[in-house]
């Protein structure tokens, strides 16, 4: 070890801090000009935290597990009559769900339609709560050796939950929609509005760029609209909540804040690729179109060869 | 007469060589607040099912940050601290080094001050650490904001500074036990006579 005079050494204290400082702000720097950089350090941080995540993951749930029996266990009988006059409910409702997909399917053999592709998913357990002031994000123990792929959709058991965004060797990065960075195309089932889905660190995240003559309504269901690829249209995202006159939520389905399991589908491309066309439309000769008609059109790459 | 038999050296500025198990034993000190709030963000980044345990986060490390630097900062020294930032940057993926930054300059200023601060009541203390953590999440939305270059809505700042205040006094009565510990205080803050006392008769 080197040994320093005492007021060498403290000149050399007085000097760390503002060393650090200049270390962080090359840090920012850094991390702003190689972005893949800075991606690629945090995912190799997730993943070498993911088993030391899965230990400390185990006391907590216990721990939450307990209290909620405990809270179960002081509300048993409320619960048990909620439970029952719910049960009953559901049972009719039960009925009709069994009897409207039948009639769906009468229908959808009468009309020969054609299924959609059944997703493949994955389901894996949160293993961390990888979000801060501004950003929302949940970190999944599974990797691309489960079949988990940048872009797939994170459905959480109630709703829609979020989007993979970066995908480490034994963990990927689901960023939720309450995250500031999060922009989903959404349509309200009952109205047919478009809109963007705006998350802002709130617990419910904002409806934006809806047609001024076409409002949500208070209370309808929002749910995914197909205008983006690798998103299905039609899942289940919450309802319509209007905070204040023209300013309408969306409350989501999804327990955003106890995620613990989430199922990750892959839909594949759901946007469908149109055919090579170009923008007009195909010029079809009839057999009775005399050639005076087409004197003025200019020939088109569809005129047939020779023709005019 | 003082317990301590090395006053007089360290008056001097002098002071023997410490022995190799006296040198783990500072370090172990100086380290043990870094690493227990280390420990305490990884344990809660993991999902424990607590309510706004993420945004807890930030506002944990930015109390212990001030607390310790003003009361033993010899225990969270700047690498330390940068380190801590770091590890939030990393776990919440903000851009990196921004909550880095923010730390360093809140500990800074929370050293530069410490003196003052020292003399303060506890509620003087409190409401200048509320300012300081106010300059600090504004600090962050400024510099988050100018990188994403998007003005970002403000509300989780404020939420995160209540927060922080609201974290400080609870965290700073259990902190100031383990400080008096650690720097070999009684309870009460009275200096704890050394474990060797010389004979008085000779």
């Amino acid at each position: 070890m080197i040994r320093l005079s005492i007021q060498n050494r403290q000149a050399l204290e007085k000097l760390v801090l503002p060393l650090t400082i200049l270390v962080a702000i090359a840090t920012i720097l850094l991390g702003q000009a190689d972005r893949k950089l800075a991606d690629k350090g945090r995912m190799l941080f997730a993943d070498l935290m993911t088993p030391f995540r899965s230990l400390t993951a185990q006391p907590g749930m216990v721990l939450s597990d307990a209290g909620q029996q405990l809270r179960g266990a002081v509300r048993l009988a409320g619960e048990n009559a909620a439970l029952r006059a719910e049960n009953e409910k559901l049972r009719g409702w039960y009925d009709v769900a069994l009897s409207l997909a039948q009639e769906n399917q009468t229908l959808k053999h009468n009309l020969h339609w054609m299924p959609d592709p059944a997703p493949s998913f994955v389901t894996g357990r949160v293993v961390a709560d990888a979000g801060g002031v501004y950003g929302h994000a949940v970190l999944i123990g599974a990797g691309p050796s489960s079949g988990i792929r940048l872009g797939n959709i994170a459905l959480a058991a109630d709703g829609f939950a979020g989007r993979v965004t970066e995908v480490g060797e034994h963990s990927a990065r689901v960023l939720l929609i309450d995250d500031v960075a999060s922009r989903i195309p959404v349509t309200m089932e009952k109205s047919g509005t478009s809109a963007i889905m705006t998350g802002d660190r709130s617990p419910t995240p904002r409806l934006m760029y809806y047609p001024q003559d076409h409002y949500p309504a208070e209370g309808e269901r929002v749910v995914t609209g197909g205008q983006i690829s690798l998103l299905p249209a039609g899942l289940p995202v919450g309802t319509v909540h209007y905070l204040r006159p023209g300013q309408p939520v969306v409350v989501p389905y999804a327990h955003l804040d106890h995620i613990r399991i989430l199922r990750i589908f892959n839909f594949g491309t759901t946007t469908i690729e149109p055919p090579d066309a170009p923008g007009r439309i195909p010029y079809i000769p009839s057999p009775r179109t005399g050639p005076s008609l087409r004197a003025g059109m200019p020939p088109g790459p569809f005129a047939p060869a020779g023709g005019g | 007469m003082s317990g301590d038999p090395l006053a007089g050296f360290r008056e001097t500025g002098l002071s023997p060589r410490p022995a190799f198990i006296q040198r783990v034993d500072g370090w172990a000190r100086r380290l043990a607040p870094g690493m227990f709030i280390c420990l305490v963000v990884l344990f809660l980044s993991a999902p424990t099912g607590l309510p706004a345990v993420t945004a807890l986060l930030p506002s944990f490390v930015l109390a212990s940050v001030f607390f310790w630097s003003v009361w033993m900062p010899q225990a969270m020294p700047p690498p330390g601290v940068f380190m801590l930032g770091l590890l939030l940057d990393l776990i919440g993926f903000s851009p990196p080094g921004v909550s880095a930054l923010t730390l360093l300059l809140l500990h800074g200023a929370a050293m530069r001050f410490r003196f003052s601060f020292m003399r303060m009541s506890f509620a003087a203390l409190w409401i200048v650490f509320a300012f300081c953590a106010l300059c600090a999440c504004l600090f962050q939305w400024f510099v988050t904001s100018a990188l994403s270059l998007s003005i970002l809505p403000l509300s989780p700042s404020l939420f995160e500074t209540l927060l922080a205040a609201g974290l400080y006094p609870p965290l700073a009565a259990g902190s100031i036990h383990v400080c008096r510990w650690l720097s070999g205080q009684d309870p009460k803050g009275r200096q704890r006579p050394a474990e060797y006392v010389p004979d008085q008769r000779y």
